[in-house]
């Protein structure tokens, strides 16, 4: 009966505070991924609006074909007339 | 029951509510982490669809670039030559004529006239003393430049002008209108005065005589400067 009371008594000294403290420090790196994931997600967000206007270059491609076949023409023209 | 195990049972189930307390805890903070990264994944997806095409744009673009490039310069040397096209090409580079290089004539003008103390002749044994060399070709291009052309002639640029070349310099340079006094402020005096003194030095100076006179103390500035822009007053 007396070994029962001491193991009463180190479960509640010894293993309970071990367990909280061990589960405490589960929680608070879970709490600081968090935090970390937090500003993941609004770095990511914002670069996906950054890149908004990347599409764009689609209509720069468009506009630096067009002028360089002017260019090529100015060229020609220039040829002629020099 | 004794006591001790009615004391077991309890230390037992508050143990399992911690436990349970803090397991449940640390499993919304990781749902919600999961909930983060996967808007995380999204954006990256979204970010690598976005940026798909700037490759291939960016190549295209360069290529037609290029082809204009090489185009334009073949027709440029195919009309003035090579040797024309690169003084064209060089004439409106902005790197040979940035502000920078006149910014700091000027203000090394504006030293020397405005404030004279630092001016010192040095003293030098008069029969030791060579004339001065000429400037080298990089002097007499920053003279050059100040003078309004920015590309440098084999011959002087009041003779250029008569010569009636339209081909030898490029429209707005300034060498059609040379020897015309064109500014009534006399605001291009000095710089064709500077012009003809750096073009009219006649070569490397012979050996020094003993009875050679004494050449012109050379105005430096109290910073050394290698010597490279040196800025004559008209008057001296």
């Amino acid at each position: 009966m007396a070994i029962w009371w001491i193991g009463n008594i180190v479960l509640l000294v010894v293993i309970a505070p071990v367990v909280v403290f061990l589960l405490n420090g589960v929680l608070q790196a879970s709490r600081k991924v968090s935090a970390v994931v937090d500003d993941l997600a609004t770095v990511g967000t914002k670069m996906a609006s950054d890149l908004e206007p990347v599409p764009e270059l689609l209509k720069t491609e468009s506009y630096v074909t067009q002028t360089t076949a002017g260019l090529a023409r100015y060229g020609a023209a220039l040829d002629e007339i020099l | 029951m004794p006591a001790a195990a009615v004391v077991t049972i309890i230390l037992a189930v508050v143990v399992v509510l911690v436990l349970a307390f803090f397991l449940l805890a640390t499993a919304r903070v990781l749902a919600r982490v999961n909930t983060q990264l996967a808007a995380v994944i999204d954006a990256v997806g979204t970010i690598a669809t976005r940026t798909e095409p700037v490759d291939s744009v960016v190549r295209s673009i360069n290529s037609n670039l290029a082809t204009a490039r090489d185009v334009l310069s073949s027709l440029l040397v195919s009309k003035v030559g090579s040797d024309g096209a690169a003084d064209l090409i060089a004439s409106v580079d902005p790197l040979a004529q940035g502000p920078s290089v006149d910014r700091e004539a000027q203000i090394q003008y504006e030293r020397e006239y405005e404030e004279e103390p630092y001016y010192e002749p040095e003293p030098e044994p008069v029969q030791a003393q060579a004339p001065e060399p000429p400037p080298a070709a990089e002097d007499a291009v920053i003279h050059y430049e100040r003078a309004g052309w920015t590309e440098p002639a084999a011959e002087p640029p009041w003779e250029q002008a008569q010569e009636d070349e339209p081909a030898a310099a490029p429209a707005g340079h300034g060498t059609a209108d040379v020897g015309q006094d064109a500014d009534p402020e006399g605001y291009d005096e000095q710089p064709r005065l500077l012009y003809r003194r750096a073009s009219e030095d006649p070569g490397p100076a012979p050996a020094a005589e003993p009875d050679a006179p004494e050449p012109e103390p050379v105005r430096r500035s109290p910073g050394g400067g290698g010597g490279k822009i040196r800025l004559r007053h008209p008057e001296d």
